[in-house]
């Protein structure tokens, strides 16, 4: 299988980016790791005549914090993110997450904002970008503008983004000291797409405590119930009573790895895991 | 002259870990082509019009479709048939008709890979599509579509396989139990796909091509026949193959147009197969459906066995015909002695990708349902299902004990320890029939399965081992390799049996250039035809090397040795013969020379037809998670019996890789297809295989009884770490869940067997299942 | 495009296409075909080489996207011929048969070493191992020579 013919831009900065982007529109795609764009383009899924390719643009890669938040370039390699110590230390979800994204050689080119705008409903990212109530930044050609990430993901493969934007960055509040963390994820094998994915953070410092589920419907879901059943003190008895209540809101997916159904055991089992897990 | 590395353990090795070998796919020639395929993308459909004219104004070098081929109304050549089979091969290319997903329609040639598909992509094929067979149950439904007029009832082959008299043994037994079982769709998936490179020389009307296959001799007489070139003029060439597994035991249509796009441009012509086309079009497997039923008396005794197996044999059937259901029905009572069989087989014709051997090749068909099947009865009786086979399995004071096979006639295990062998792996695995659970409510258990592995099947191999004068040891063999290292073994019992030296060896296959006879590496073959060809030829060899230094010598040959190259006395004292002497002597000008052009000898090795069967025993102990229904292997043991072994540690390479290919076949692989016929796992993403991470370290140990079937005493190893593996592991699962008493559900009974038909039964059994305490 | 990159230390120049895949640009181009294709989708890793010190799938990489990178393939393992300490523990272990999907592995084992990241167990090295498929060897053999070699 080979892709289809094309024409590569490799622009230097983001402007050029834009301007390329702007000026192709729906005839171009962006391409950072490649590795969910290009199995479809050698598969010829995808034949985009134009390919801007984002890798060479520096000024979207890197981690920085800035104040109480982290900004992760989106063009910072998945395993660059998962070995920093300030993702370790201050987005600890986000490196549980990581742990499950494909395998070390994927994850060495795979990105962070590929990922998120790739918007697979299995993607680790998007759960974790969700539960951490992160936000992205978006940038065409004449603005930025932030969205939250619960409002980027819009369905299978779509997201809020418009044709001539770039997603630039990820910005999420760093944790406090004391987080703890609980990402699961069941999947046929290790490293496959995951079934189901649950992901809880809890920060014991203001007493919160965010749980988000994935890859059980067309995009992440906050897990509502459960974070105001926490913060009711509710928890440690009506824990599986709200774990049924978040499930059986949820237009479970059905494919060829699991049926809706049992997506929706998997799920409570994986969530009910997850919470425990961050709580105790 | 191979030079031995220290440290290495094979021949093979140091190209393939430098990145030095050469896979098709690695073939560079100067002017060579590309060839691409345009595949049908319907099931089942009429051809309407295929127009190639975009594709020839945009510059493809070539397009072919049937009607531009001189031999269309030909076929590959059907070596033999089961006499029930209804023949219908496929085609070169699809005339008026396509009858699956992938099926090939029509050829593109460019100058490169990228260039085809473009070419391809522009061919426009106009299909009416006809209403699809997608199971076999829709195949033999009354009513359904059907898919050839030679296949009345869509039914591609029907036989009975039958011993005694299974119909009043049935009627008379005390006890029955009968079971459905169903093997899902699978593919031996070799990492390396399928591929060729064709050079026709025009300048001397000779064809020489590289093909990644097992078959290379089958290979040549296929193009020999078909483009009408003389067999001597063809050469066929097996050189690095990237895996086989049966799926490249069979020669393609693939290989006979790539040759003829050869000619027909006077360039070389590459094709390598992509992924998708692997899935597609490559042969598939497995896919059977069994009822199964065994009478048994008071005393747990077999008396009878009786069963159907339904095959979703696919669209058409390939050149080895029926092989797997005549396997499966002829070894459907395994290692066990029952008097009275049964089998009925029917092979439905589908719209899917036809059927061929995958690595057991009906065996695992065979031991998935009669496994399980002895550990219900196991169930139902009260005698424990290790006891029940005990008591029923072949033994020794049973040999020699008759195995009639519509494939290979009548063979006898003559030989090996099958009680000791199961005795052997319980005491060694730690098997016990308790069910454990642990803290967190997970259920841990474990299995046993026994297989009987066919090995040696197809008559004949050869091998030339000849002697320069220098001392040097040449090898040709007519086996191909594919990772077995049949390189290394086969020059090491050259070595042996002539007395020289491993390094000074060096062994060539898979090249029908070398001998006039071969036939290649499959059915677990290789050690038992292939090296004792070269046994026979290094011994002839010896023999009339002996005869000679005892002239030079004047002395009595039986007086005389080989040792390292060199003739010694049998007492040890030296001579200053070497081999290299022998040689010189009998070439032109040597004093024993009488017309000969080298010391050789050539050696066809004669099985006499006789298989050479081989036991594993094998052990899984499991854990299931009863939340989610998951469940994976914590220890894994196999009690095997090879024979002598060549190499212990390829053996074990074998088995090995046997056992982890069964692992993944129990837990993930199926090729799946929808309503219409579309193939929904056409990536490595949905057809899935076990990785690392799935396998257990798995423990081997060995007896070692010696089989008189051949001289070497060797048995063939490739395919019984497959054969066994997923009953032992079903029937782990069956302890682990279904409580005593209780009738396992069905659906435990299908590969793969997933996690979630797992929660399935767990839910099923409900609260069974829970109040079982360990 | 103009394509200029080092690979196995030596410096490449070429004008290739920009669909032209880098393991086509290696195989066909450069005539290294120690590197393999084994499912153009980055699930095998028989494709896996070393682009920049880290392992990659260069089945999903396009050629003109190594410009300016140091790619380093399985022929660079041995120099001066020599077998390294795991190309020798693994034909040892019989950690390959057919050999086809060994390179991918050896150049992702490679870059762990070079990284730093040698599995620490023989469960780490089942993990890491998992990305890429072997279909002869049941894997064994290779978590042997990974155990062995250490960290």
């Amino acid at each position: 299988m080979k892709p289809a013919a094309f024409t590569m831009h490799r622009p230097r900065d983001l402007e050029d980016a834009l301007a390329l982007l702007a000026q192709h529109g729906a005839e171009a795609r962006l391409i950072a790791g490649g590795q969910s764009l290009v199995p479809m383009m050698n598969l010829r899924l995808a034949t985009p005549s134009v390919l801007i390719d984002l890798n060479g643009v520096d000024a979207l890669a890197g981690i920085r914090r800035d104040g109480d938040l982290l900004r992760i370039g989106a063009c910072t390699r998945q395993q660059t993110a998962l070995e920093c110590d300030l993702v370790q230390k201050r987005a600890p979800l986000l490196a549980a997450a990581l742990r499950h994204v494909g395998h070390y050689a994927t994850r060495c080119r795979g990105t962070i904002g590929g990922s998120l705008a790739n918007a697979d409903p299995a993607s680790e990212l998007a759960l974790a970008a969700i539960t951490l109530r992160a936000s992205v930044t978006l940038r065409d050609k004449t603005r930025a503008r932030t969205v939250a990430a619960s409002e980027f993901f819009l369905d299978t493969m779509t997201t809020a983004l418009r044709p001539d934007e770039i997603l630039t960055e990820i910005v999420l509040p760093a944790a406090l000291d004391g987080t703890k963390v609980s990402f699961r994820e069941h999947a046929r094998r290790h490293g496959d797409f995951a079934i189901v994915a649950a992901a809880a953070q809890h920060s014991p410092k203001d007493n919160r405590l965010s749980v988000g589920l994935g890859a059980i419907s067309t995009v992440p879901l906050i897990c509502r119930h459960i974070e105001e059943g926490f913060h009711a003190e509710k928890l440690a008895t009506t824990l599986d009573t709200l774990v049924a209540t978040e499930i059986a809101g949820i237009n479970c997916l059905s494919d060829l790895r699991a049926s809706a159904s049992y997506r929706s055991k998997l799920g409570a089992v994986c969530l009910a895991d997850c919470v425990r897990d961050a709580i105790l | 002259m191979t030079s031995r590395e220290t440290g290495l353990l094979r021949v093979e090795d140091r190209r393939l870990l430098t990145g030095q070998a050469r896979f098709v796919g690695d073939i560079h020639l100067d002017r060579m082509v590309h060839a691409a395929f345009v595949r049908s993308p319907h099931a089942h459909a009429e051809i309407e019009t295929i127009d190639t004219q975009a594709a020839a104004v945009a510059g493809a070098l070539a397009v072919v479709t049937a009607s531009d081929l001189p031999f269309i109304n030909e076929t590959l050549f059907i070596p033999r048939w089961h006499p029930s089979v209804r023949k219908v091969l496929p085609k070169f290319l699809a005339t008026d008709r396509v009858r699956f997903v992938g099926e090939p329609v029509a050829m593109v040639l460019a100058p490169d890979r990228y260039l085809a598909e473009d070419f391809a992509a522009l061919i426009e094929v106009r299909y009416r599509p006809i209403a699809p067979v997608a199971s076999a149950t829709a195949a033999l439904a009354p009513g359904a579509p059907q898919i050839h007029a030679e296949w009345p009832g869509n039914i591609a082959a029907t036989f009975t396989h039958a011993v005694g008299d299974a119909d009043a043994a049935m009627a008379s037994a005390p006890h029955h139990v009968r079971r459905t079982f169903h093997f899902g769709r699978q593919t031996g998936l070799p990492l390396e796909a399928r591929g060729c490179v064709a050079d026709f020389d025009s300048s001397r009307n000779a064809l020489t091509v590289w093909t990644s296959t097992q078959v290379h001799y089958a290979v040549r007489q296929n193009l020999a026949m078909l483009l009408g070139i003389p067999e001597y003029d063809v050469r066929v060439i097996a050189d690095d193959v990237g895996g086989g597994f049966g799926t490249k035991s069979r020669p393609y249509v693939e290989e006979i147009l790539v040759a003829h796009a050869s000619r027909m441009l006077r360039r070389p012509v590459s094709w390598v197969e992509d992924r998708l086309e692997n899935l597609q079009a490559t042969t598939h497997s497995r896919a059977a459906d069994t009822t199964l039923e065994i009478g048994f008396d008071d005393d747990g005794r077999f008396l009878a066995l009786k069963g159907r197996v339904v095959i979703d044999s696919g669209a058409y059937s390939f050149t080895g015909g029926i092989i797997t259901a005549e396997v499966a029905a002829s070894h459907a009572a395994g290692p066990y002695k029952i008097p009275n069989i049964a089998i009925e087989v029917v092979c439905a014709g589908t719209n899917k990708t036809p059927l061929a051997p995958y690595r057991g090749s009906g065996q695992p068909e065979a031991a998935f349902p009669l496994e399980c099947l002895i550990d219900l009865v196991g169930g139902s009786s009260g005698i424990s299902p290790t006891e029940l086979r005990l008591r029923n399995i072949v033994a020794p004071a049973d040999l020699p004990y008759s195995i009639p096979s519509s494939y290979a006639g009548k063979s006898n295990i003559e030989s090996g320890d099958f009680p000791a062998m199961l005795q052997r792996a319980v005491a060694a695995s730690g098997y016990h029939e308790r069910v454990e659970t642990d803290a967190a409510g997970r259920r841990c258990a474990w299995g046993l399965a026994v297989g009987l592995e066919s090995t040696g099947f197809l008559n004949y191999e050869s091998a030339r081992v000849q002697v320069d004068t220098r001392g040097n040891v040449l090898v040709y063999s007519g086996l191909t390799s594919h990772g077995q290292g049949h390189a290394t073994t086969l020059a090491r019992v050259c070595a042996q049996a002539l007395g020289v030296d491993e390094e000074r060896v060096s062994l060539r296959l898979g090249d029908t250039q070398l001998l006039p006879f071969g036939r290649g590496t499959f059915a677990s073959r290789g050690t038992v035809v292939g090296a004792n060809a070269v046994h026979g030829a290094a011994l002839r060899l010896r023999e009339r090397a002996l005869v000679y230094a005892g002239q030079l010598l004047q002395s009595d040959p039986a007086a005389l040795t080989i040792e390292g190259g060199r003739i010694l006395r049998t007492n040890g004292e030296a001579t200053p013969l070497g081999l290299g002497d022998i040689a010189r002597g009998v070439l032109p000008y040597g004093q024993f020379h009488e017309g000969a052009m080298a010391f050789e000898e050539t050696f066809l090795f004669d099985t006499k037809n006789q298989l050479t069967f081989a036991l594993s025993v094998h052990a899984a102990r499991l854990i299931v998670e009863p939340r989610t229904g998951a469940w994976h292997l914590l220890d894994y043991l196999v009690v095997h019996d090879a024979g002598v072994m060549l190499d212990e540690k390829l053996v074990e390479g074998q088995i090995l890789g046997a056992v982890v290919d069964g692992i993944g076949g129990a837990m993930l692989s199926e090729i799946v297809y929808d309503a219409e016929g579309q193939l929904l796992t056409g990536s490595l993403a949905d057809y899935m295989v076990a990785t690392a991470a799935e396998a257990p370290r798995i423990r081997l140990d060995h007896i070692s009884t010696l089989p008189t079937t051949n001289p070497l005493r060797v048995r063939g190893v490739g395919e019984g770490g497959i054969i066994p593996v997923a009953p032992a592991i079903i029937n782990a699962i069956c302890r682990a869940l279904v409580p005593a008493g209780a009738v396992p559900p069905s659906s435990l009974f299908k590969l793969p067997l997933t996690p979630e038909a797992v929660l399935e039964v767990i839910e099923g059994l409900g609260h069974g299942v829970n109040a079982q305490a360990s | 495009m103009i394509l200029r990159c080092r690979v196995n230390g030596e410096p490449v120049e070429a004008d290739v296409a920009p669909r032209l895949l880098l393991v086509d640009f290696i195989r066909h181009e450069l005539k290294l075909t120690g590197t393999h294709v084994g499912c153009e989708s980055g699930i095998c890793g028989s494709c896996t080489i070393i682009v920049d010190g880290a392992p990659v799938r260069s089945c999903l990489m396009f050629a003109v996207q190594a410009d300016g990178a140091e790619v380093r393939t399985v022929e660079s393992l041995a120099a001066n011929n020599v077998l390294s300490a795991l190309q020798i523990a693994f034909s040892r272990h019989h950690a390959l048969q057919c050999g086809f999907c060994t390179p991918g592995i050896l150049m992702t084992l490679q870059a762990l070493r070079e990284r730093n990241a040698w599995p620490r167990s023989e469960k780490e090295a089942r993990e890491l191992l998992s990305g890429n498929l072997c279909r002869c060897t049941g894997y064994q053999g290779m978590i042997d020579a990974i155990v062995e070699q250490g960290p």
